[in-house]
């Protein structure tokens, strides 16, 4: 579907006319869907909500590759807001009092907590998602398991009762390998062994942050309750600030509260052990399955990652020593043009030396030369006058 | 209008407002071109394995230019086009508006084969021939400095262990004392086996790095802001902001493991820069050698590097000339906001073209 056809009267807006006609209907009926919409949320089916909300069934695939990403994740975000729109909207038509609203919420959002603390891996409606599928996608791009993996494993797999399967588990992979395949069997055992270990570390670490996502409903019960009491005070300055008119409004104080216990809580020891943990337990995972995969690229006569590691080591290893040398080679090259520089000079001073002895030299014969001309000029004055007096002589004669 | 009720009716609007506004704006959304990853033309002026070198062209002509050119020393994390973003914000602009000569290190995206370069290699090896290039090309015994984040901490380094080639030093949100109370990475990394991490990964996948960089306000990173998305959906200016920004929180390049094995043990584990005694190459870092003059730039509500982790090195610098900047944002708002544009890169120019 192209661009235009989806936005220029297409079969797109003619879903969103459903949804107008669906959703005006659903209003003039008082929302008596409501209980049911109640029912179904959180459950990961299809809600009749959605039935009502198109943006659900987006065409993604036709989007711009710099869009789509965003996209993905506004459209996740926007599940979360219509969560709680979808949840206010089963309330009473004649309107609902702002500690009702509240106290309604958090024990909606509670019996949501308390289904994923039971499955975390599950789907629990977006809320909980948030921390669930941004870690799942971490945790896929460092692990051999595609993170669908995770989400894959029921409850009443690992999860439910991870105390009781893991001891079953535990004590049927510390039974010895034995015969020709044994070191497999040990490595496999090891490695599952690894991965029982991260699940628990993961359902420890959800489980703290339920925690957190209870006390932070708490924190929002006050923080409405407190508002709720500077408004019926007859406001002042800060009750107006906080006033709530908007769905909008009351999530952006649920977002307020989950942000202050969550940080909080991130900054104590408690935290930073769990954290600490899961990604140590994940590493073992993927180091351990990191060896059974070279073991398979071995038997294929293929290099492995311990093999590919070795020869990077080896050339980084060699490009320092080449630099050094070349470096080395740069300074030994420096200091011997500056030999040579000095050789120069002193050949040229040497040169410049014998040439003051020659001028020094020349200088004196000049002396010496001049000082025998001058005589030889009187004599010849002399010889001349002379051959005058002669010449006169000669004359008188 | 102030309530202690709330009524379906305005849940309806509410929604139907929503929706008007998802519709509307979607179609900008579908409408974007690629994401541009910088603004301001730059030349590549040396290459080395996964580095480019840049030197920014500028956009305009400087009332004066200073003779001692500019180096900007980004972090590994993220990628360096964030001082570039779009025209209006452009920090690399700012810099290059108060007279400087503007370098930059792209690292590149490193990838397995880098994944035994350590910070030896980075900083007396690769920033160390960038500065030598910028000397001979400007015919100066030394350079103008500015490390970013992680980049900071790297020009603090070398810095210290050559003095003699840095004029001048910006460090900006720079972490120096990775022990302080409130600095939440410093205390989530404390547990984690940093060895086994890099033994069994290699290089450290960006993806790991945003996983925690978000997960440090999970609620408003991955939730809110995309709540608040559609009010921006139906302005395209805003929302190719937006959209730039999204790339480059996303744009993460993996860490070649060596060095960031050895940047998390002796930095965010053990602390060491302060105690003098982090060894980069044989050599050991002290922060007394750091002499030349010093501009601290930090923002007061970064929550990655808390100020308190930045404003230790006026104690630790050997310098007699420190000067601190201090911006009321965040960590990445101190070069992406119009605030800062006003305010950071024309400081730091005129701080540096007083020092010229």
């Amino acid at each position: 579907m192209s661009k235009e056809s989806m936005f220029d009267g297409s079969e797109w807006f003619e879903t969103q006319r459903k949804f107008w006609d669906g959703w005006m209907k659903f209003t003039r009926e008082g929302m008596k869907v409501g209980e049911s919409v109640a029912a179904n949320a959180g459950n990961g089916d299809e809600t009749v909500w959605q039935q009502f909300y198109p943006w659900t069934s987006f065409p993604m695939q036709d989007t711009p590759p710099a869009a789509q990403d965003v996209l993905q994740k506004f459209l996740t975000a926007q599940r979360q807001y219509f969560d709680m729109l979808q949840h206010f909207s089963t309330l009473s038509s004649d309107g609902v009092n702002l500690s009702q609203l509240a106290s309604d919420w958090v024990g909606y959002m509670n019996n949501s907590f308390s289904q994923a603390q039971d499955h975390p891996m599950g789907n629990h409606g977006a809320l909980w998602d948030l921390f669930q599928d941004t870690w799942v996608r971490t945790a896929s791009s460092l692990s051999p398991f595609p993170g669908d993996f995770f989400r894959a494993v029921r409850p009443e797999g690992v999860t439910r009762k991870p105390g009781d399967i893991h001891g079953h588990l535990n004590q049927f992979l510390a039974i010895p390998s034995v015969g020709y395949t044994r070191e497999t069997q040990g490595q496999y055992q090891k490695m599952m062994s690894t991965w029982l270990e991260y699940q628990k570390t993961m359902h420890a670490y959800n489980a703290e942050l339920a925690k957190v996502n209870r006390d932070a409903l708490k924190l929002f019960q006050k923080k409405i309750g407190d508002i709720t009491a500077e408004q019926m005070k007859g406001g002042g300055k800060e009750g107006a600030q906080k006033a709530l008119n908007s769905v909008k409004d009351i999530y952006d104080l649920w977002v307020d509260a989950c942000e202050e216990v969550y940080a909080e809580f991130a900054m104590s020891e408690e935290y930073t052990r769990t954290y600490g943990s899961l990604v140590n337990a994940l590493m073992a995972v993927k180091k351990e399955a990191a060896k059974l995969a070279d073991e398979v690229y071995e038997a294929m006569n293929m290099p492995t990652h311990k093999e590919v590691n070795t020869l990077h080591k080896r050339m980084h290893e060699t490009r320092r020593e080449t630099r050094k040398m070349k470096e080395a080679l740069e300074d030994i090259s420096t200091l011997l043009d500056k030999a040579d520089a000095g050789k120069d000079m002193q050949k040229a001073l040497k040169e410049i030396g014998a040439l003051r002895e020659e001028i020094k030299a020349l200088k004196a014969e000049m002396k010496t030369l001049k000082t025998k001309s001058t005589p030889t000029v009187a004599a010849a004055s002399s010889v001349s006058a002379q051959d005058n007096k002669g010449k006169a002589g000669k004359k008188g004669k | 209008m102030m309530t202690s009720h709330l009524r379906p009716d305005q849940f309806m609007d509410e929604v139907i407002r929503f929706n008007t506004k998802l519709a509307a704006g979607l179609k900008n959304l579908m409408d974007l071109e690629e994401i541009p990853t910088g603004v301001t033309d730059k030349d590549a002026v040396y290459a080395e394995d996964k580095l480019i070198l840049y030197h920014f062209k500028p956009h305009v002509k400087a009332k004066k230019v200073n003779k001692t050119p500019l180096l900007i020393v980004y972090a590994l994390v993220n990628r360096p086009y964030m001082t570039d973003l779009n025209e209006k914000i452009s920090f690399v602009r700012g810099l290059i508006e108060s007279g400087q000569e503007v370098y930059l290190i792209d690292w590149g995206y490193p990838d397995r084969a880098d994944r035994f370069l350590t910070l030896d290699d980075y900083i007396n090896g690769y920033i160390d021939r960038c500065v030598n290039i910028l000397r001979r090309r400007h015919n100066v015994d030394n350079v103008n400095l500015l490390g970013i984040c992680q980049g900071g901490s790297f020009s603090l380094c070398y810095a210290a262990l050559h003095p003699e080639k840095v004029k001048n030093l910006t460090t900006m949100v720079t972490p120096v004392d990775f022990h302080t109370k409130d600095n939440m990475l410093s205390k989530w990394i404390q547990h984690v086996d940093i060895d086994l991490l890099v033994d069994t990964l290699g290089n450290i996948p960006g993806d790991y790095l945003n996983w925690t960089f978000l997960t440090l306000k999970p609620y408003r990173l991955m939730s809110q802001k995309y709540v608040d998305m559609v009010n921006i959906l139906d302005n395209p200016k805003h929302l190719n902001n937006f959209m730039r920004m999204e790339k480059w929180i996303y744009d993460s390049p993996d860490q070649a493991g060596e060095a960031y094995r050895q940047f998390i043990r002796d930095f965010y584990q053990q602390n060491l820069l302060i105690k003098g005694k982090v060894d980069i190459g044989g050599r050991t870092v002290d922060l007394k050698n750091v002499t030349m003059p010093v501009l601290n730039v930090f923002a007061e509500d970064d929550h990655l590097v808390p100020p308190s982790a930045s404003k230790p090195l006026q104690k630790y610098a050997g310098t007699k000339d420190y000067t601190e900047l201090s911006f009321k944002g965040g960590h990445i708002g101190i070069y992406v906001s119009s605030a800062a544009r006003s305010l950071v890169p024309p400081s730091v120019g005129e701080w540096l073209n007083k020092r010229a």
